[in-house]
């Protein structure tokens, strides 16, 4: 796979984990890039590695020009001082912590760090306020539905400027209504953001909203990338294919 | 019908015993008891005992449920089954225990028997598998992409324990704290063997109970009926607690 030259982030990686052995390379520029694939086929996995979860085996990451792992170099930042942010399936919010605290998590400690709680607090609400959901921001996650969980979510990792991104199945867990909305939200704060994304998504209508940029993740390895047109043009596999062989008008589900 | 019959048969065995305890003294009765010269020097040490020994279970217990939670090797197995074995192993055989690995002529040559130290070892021990089983639960049931979430948020691995692990698993810490301190104040077989029965020293509120048995059976009564209300005060603690912890967050009663 080739470098792209405008490349605000590289990884190329190797490694095994459980059963499954990943070796991909992947980059993106400061648009949102669209990770699909069957299920086990290691997109998960992807994901925390590039949050610094889990340790590969082999490879290098590179983000904003800042190297974050190198086997060969020795590098591996721990995931506090990588600056990649992470929402992952489910949205992982702090149940014992209401949707202000939860935003203002990532200013009480490490580079982000704001001096007071009053400081903290109020950066955070601004932060609910540029996601329209500052209504909620004493409500504890038990409290809130599934598409508020995701903009307090995306608050609580935006708060803290990641250089790159990293949402994994943001829409799955919403019901179809709600699904179109956030969606719709979604893309449009990715896009205000102008930096760097990778989204992991069944759906083929994410994808198309979503990602310029497609990568294919099969078995571990990428077996395609381009744009949606450029897939559906020339599938290279079954599940390319059928992932974009849903017909138009419909939700597709997934799992 | 009989298999009814069984388990009402049961209740009563339970609850009989209770009945009569709570029944058995007037106030007056319950008053004169607790003048008993063995009531506030066993009350005292059982509470200074069992409180440091519940400090000690929480400090070294917790990172232990941690590790434990967080392996899945076959050590952390091992260790788990080490760490329960207090409960299957009757008392007086942990008291035994306890005299051949800290006694005089034990494996270590130290004289802790018969010292208050020795009646927090014997409760440590026999406790503290209740609050590392109860915590290990809780910590395995921390979902790990929040330890993962809090690390990219800025957090060390100490932050994150702390301020996400720790108050996630807030209510399954507590109820064990509160098994295990439960089972501190009733301890009896082991420290009566290990650490002996010495008024002011050695001799906690079970202790009292079975020395005044022997001489005045209403001060062995009221002391009974302490215990007894404070495991009630324990139990409810520990039914209605994790209840309001719940609701303070907003959650489903």
């Amino acid at each position: 796979m080739t470098e792209r030259r405008d490349a605000t982030w590289t990884a190329e990686l190797r490694a095994q984990v459980g059963a499954l052995s990943l070796d991909v390379s992947l980059d993106g520029d400061a648009g949102t890039a669209v990770l699909v694939g069957p299920n086990g086929a290691g997109k998960t996995t992807l994901l925390r590695i590039l949050a610094g979860a889990t340790t590969p085996g082999a490879g290098r990451i590179e983000v904003a020009g800042r190297v974050l792992y190198d086997t060969q170099a020795g590098i591996d930042l721990a995931p506090e001082r990588r600056r990649v942010g992470y929402v992952p399936q489910g949205y992982g919010l702090f149940a014992h912590l209401s949707a202000l605290d939860n935003v203002a998590f990532g200013l009480a400690h490490g580079p982000r760090r704001l001096g007071t709680r009053a400081h903290r607090r109020d950066r955070a609400m601004q932060m609910l306020e540029e996601l329209d959901c500052a209504r909620l921001a004493s409500s504890h996650p038990v409290a809130l539905s599934g598409g508020e969980r995701q903009r307090v979510a995306l608050a609580r990792a935006l708060v803290v400027e990641p250089e790159l991104l990293l949402l994994d199945e943001p829409l799955s867990a919403l019901d179809v209504a709600s699904r179109r909305a956030t969606r719709a939200f979604l893309v449009e704060h990715l896009r205000a953001r102008g930096k760097p994304a990778l989204v992991v998504t069944h759906d083929v209508r994410d994808l198309r909203a979503l990602g310029a940029s497609v990568f294919v993740l099969e078995g571990g390895r990428i077996v395609q990338r381009g744009t949606a047109e450029e897939l559906s043009a020339d599938p290279k596999s079954e599940f390319v294919s059928e992932l974009l062989d849903v017909e138009p008008g419909r939700e597709k589900t997934s799992k | 019908m009989p298999t009814r019959v069984l388990a009402i048969g049961l209740l009563v065995l339970l609850v009989l015993p209770l009945v009569a305890l709570a029944s058995s003294s007037s106030p007056g009765e319950l008053a004169a008891g607790l003048e008993h010269p063995l009531f506030w020097p066993a009350l005292r040490l059982s509470a200074k005992t069992t409180v440091v020994s519940l400090l000690v279970v929480v400090v070294m217990g917790t990172p232990l449920a941690w590790w434990i939670a967080a392996s899945t090797g076959r050590s952390a197995r091992a260790v788990e089954l080490l760490v329960d074995l207090p409960i299957v192993i009757p008392p007086a055989v942990l008291g035994v225990a306890l005299l051949q690995a800290y006694g005089r002529s034990g494996l270590l040559g130290l004289s802790i028997p018969f010292t208050t130290t020795a009646v927090i070892v014997a409760q440590v021990v026999v406790s503290s598998p209740f609050y590392v089983q109860s915590a290990a639960t809780a910590f395995r049931k921390v979902d790990p992409d929040l330890m993962t979430v809090a690390r990219t948020l800025g957090a060390s691995p100490a932050q994150a324990f702390f301020r996400v692990a720790v108050p996630v698993a807030m209510p399954g810490l507590l109820g064990g704290a509160a098994l295990s301190w439960a089972r501190s104040m009733g301890e009896f077989g082991a420290t009566l063997l290990f650490a002996g029965n010495l008024p002011g020293t050695t001799q906690t509120m079970p202790l009292a109970i079975y020395t005044a048995l022997e001489s005045d059976v209403r001060a062995a009564l009221a002391i009974s009926l302490v215990l007894a209300a404070i495991a009630v005060v324990v139990l409810l603690g520990l039914r209605i607690g994790p209840r309001l912890w719940l609701r303070s967050r907003g959650g489903p009663p």
